[in-house]
């Protein structure tokens, strides 16, 4: 009696959570497969298709709409469809791409479709974000003024970057781009940023390290990572940059500041390449098909600053692009940089000659930044990238006479010194008033008895004696956010004090 | 005259009587155009019948009703 009263009950919650018109029979627009192979499935039928709509593929596999054409359609599958043969039929969803987002999100990895691939369970969506959203107009917008802290002084210096910029890091395979995007994304964690890390055709391996290495220093507090490595389909490689950037959007939303790093566009650009090229659409420069500007523009240009009525956010994009051999000139690099607001320039020559990070300073370029740097900045680094572009020219001249005027040595010291400075390891950021505090002695000539192979050591001790010593100093920079006449003095006072605490590492100067 | 492709899959084969009716129902639906019936006994529906219009599918077999309880209810939990 009791089992029948039990099975009564279980059909009748079984039943209440079937609504009937889920299961009724409804039209279904569907489409018979005429070929497929290397990801492409050509599909006669699927008249009323929508472009980059999903398409069932039959056995919970999915493929996106990309050729809609008069007679058939071209479809290229995420993920393994080898289940199709001709004549197989393939349904429509009603679905046009997109992730579900909310603020689980956080701190999980997952796919181009927003699925987890961390081993967690699965993110309770809030809203749908569209892939392909369209970029907020003119209006919202509201020019770029706050700065987003690298932590890395040779670019809060000279290239500084704020939120809603586009910067980006381009560089040969090796020369540390993605350590600076890493370091940016550390340094973000007292900032108030959310950080959107795109893996896009990646090593498993290095993403693994990526993962750890932001797990470990609590960086995934704030982060979210997209990955789409280098063994998942093109399709995949191509969605997951859009993917980023949708649920950078779903932050924007809430008005908050997010970081996205994009690495790297390249093999975004080759998957792309791929894809067009299977679905047989006419190739150009280098194989690309004509839409590749396109292709970053609309991505790029989603990076935003909103104004106070919009909520205040903002998508600052960190774009990575790898090139060959220093040329800059090639497609898909200068496509980039005409796009973004500036580049952070990397060179294998100075990476190799110990110079971490290996950024060339003439080359790389802000446009929007400095007008997001802080006061304090501006004061002290203000002429560092003059000074120091006309050190390196100094420098070359130098290389043939051996006897200089002691002003001009006195001007090579500097530069050198200056240099040393900029060097940093790549997980150690800096936050902005230690920055101060440093470059302030570097160009200020409090450096100048200090050998250059110990500058390393006296950033060290000098940072350890501002904490202890002036702790309220910095603090008082972080807060103001500029430097007034006292102040500079008493840092002026501070960096002399030390010098002459610490003779073995720097000798005094006669002032 | 525009020709319309239709498919009727069933698990058992159909009777003319039956077939007759099919496809009278759609010819009412798409008057003046030619009607092509194919004609499919697929076991694998278990009952009822697929009705396949050039591009646009009538899924009321036991099997496509099943796949849809199955997606349905997965998606509540």
């Amino acid at each position: 009696m009791k089992k029948n009263k039990q099975a009564a009950a279980f059909s009748a919650t079984l039943s209440s959570m079937i609504a009937p018109e889920a299961v009724s029979v409804q039209p279904k627009s569907v489409g018979k497969v005429i070929s497929f192979g290397d990801g492409v499935v050509r599909v006669k039928g699927l008249d009323d298709i929508q472009a980059s709509e999903l398409v069932d593929l039959g056995n919970n596999q999915y493929g996106l709409a990309l050729n809609l054409e008069k007679d058939q359609t071209g479809i290229v599958a995420l993920g393994n469809a080898e289940h199709l043969k001709a004549g197989s039929i393939v349904r429509r969803t009603e679905r046009i791409l997109s992730v579900g987002v909310s603020d689980d999100i956080i701190g999980r990895v997952v796919d181009p479709l927003g699925r987890v691939v961390d081993g967690g369970p699965a993110i309770n969506a809030d809203k749908d974000m569209l892939l392909e959203a369209k970029a907020p107009g003119i209006m919202p917008r509201e020019s770029v003024k706050q700065p987003l802290q690298t932590g890395i002084k040779a670019i809060d210096a000279m290239i500084p970057i704020g939120r809603g910029q586009r910067e980006l890091i381009i560089g040969d395979r090796s020369t540390g781009k993605t350590a600076i995007a890493l370091g940016t994304i550390l340094n973000q964690n007292d900032q108030d940023v959310i950080c959107v890390y795109v893996s896009i055709g990646q090593k498993r391996s290095s993403l693994a390290q990526t993962i750890e290495i932001l797990n470990k220093q609590g960086a995934m507090d704030y982060t979210v990572i997209v990955a789409a490595n280098a063994s998942v389909s093109a399709a995949e490689q191509f969605l997951a940059p859009y993917a980023g950037q949708a649920i950078a959007e779903y932050f924007l939303s809430k008005g908050r500041d997010v970081l996205i790093v994009f690495d790297d566009l390249t093999k975004h650009a080759q998957a792309y390449r791929e894809i067009s090229l299977l679905l047989r659409r006419p190739s150009g420069r280098e194989a690309y098909p004509g839409d590749v500007f396109y292709l970053h523009s609309r991505l790029l240009e989603r990076a935003v600053k909103l104004n106070k009525d919009n909520g205040g956010g903002s998508i600052t994009a960190l774009p990575i692009i790898e090139t060959q051999a220093n040329d800059v000139s090639a497609y898909i690099p200068t496509n980039v940089i005409s796009i973004t607001d500036g580049q952070i320039y990397l060179e294998a020559d100075l990476f190799n000659a110990g110079m971490k990070p290996a950024i060339n300073v003439g080359l790389s370029v802000s446009r929007v930044g400095s007008s997001a740097q802080i006061k304090a900045m501006k004061q002290v680094a203000g002429t560092m990238k003059l000074d120091l572009a006309q050190f390196r020219e100094l420098q070359a001249f130098a290389q043939f006479s051996s006897d200089l005027d002691d002003k001009t040595k006195a001007q090579l010291e500097r530069g050198e010194r200056v240099n040393a400075i900029l060097k940093q390891g790549w997980d150690e950021p800096l936050k902005v008033e230690e920055q101060v505090t440093v470059i302030f002695a570097a160009v200020k000539g409090y450096l100048d008895g200090v050998a250059v192979e110990n500058i390393g050591t006296w950033e060290i001790e000098y940072l350890e004696y501002m904490h202890t010593s002036h702790n309220e100093l910095l603090t008082k920079i972080a807060k103001e956010k500029m430097m007034t006449e006292e102040m500079e003095k008493e840092l002026a006072e501070a960096v002399e004090n030390f010098n002459a605490l610490h003779p073995e590492i720097a000798t005094p100067q006669e002032a | 005259m525009k020709t319309i492709h239709a498919t009727v899959t069933s698990a058992v084969k159909l009777s003319d009587k039956q077939l007759k009716k099919i496809s009278e129902t759609i010819k009412a639906k798409h008057t003046g155009a030619k009607l092509e019936l194919e004609t499919v006994v697929d076991p694998a529906v278990i009952g009822g019948i697929k009705l396949t219009i050039d591009a646009v599918e009538f899924d009321a077999t036991v099997r496509g009703k099943l796949d849809r309880l199955h997606d349905h209810l997965l998606q509540q939990f």
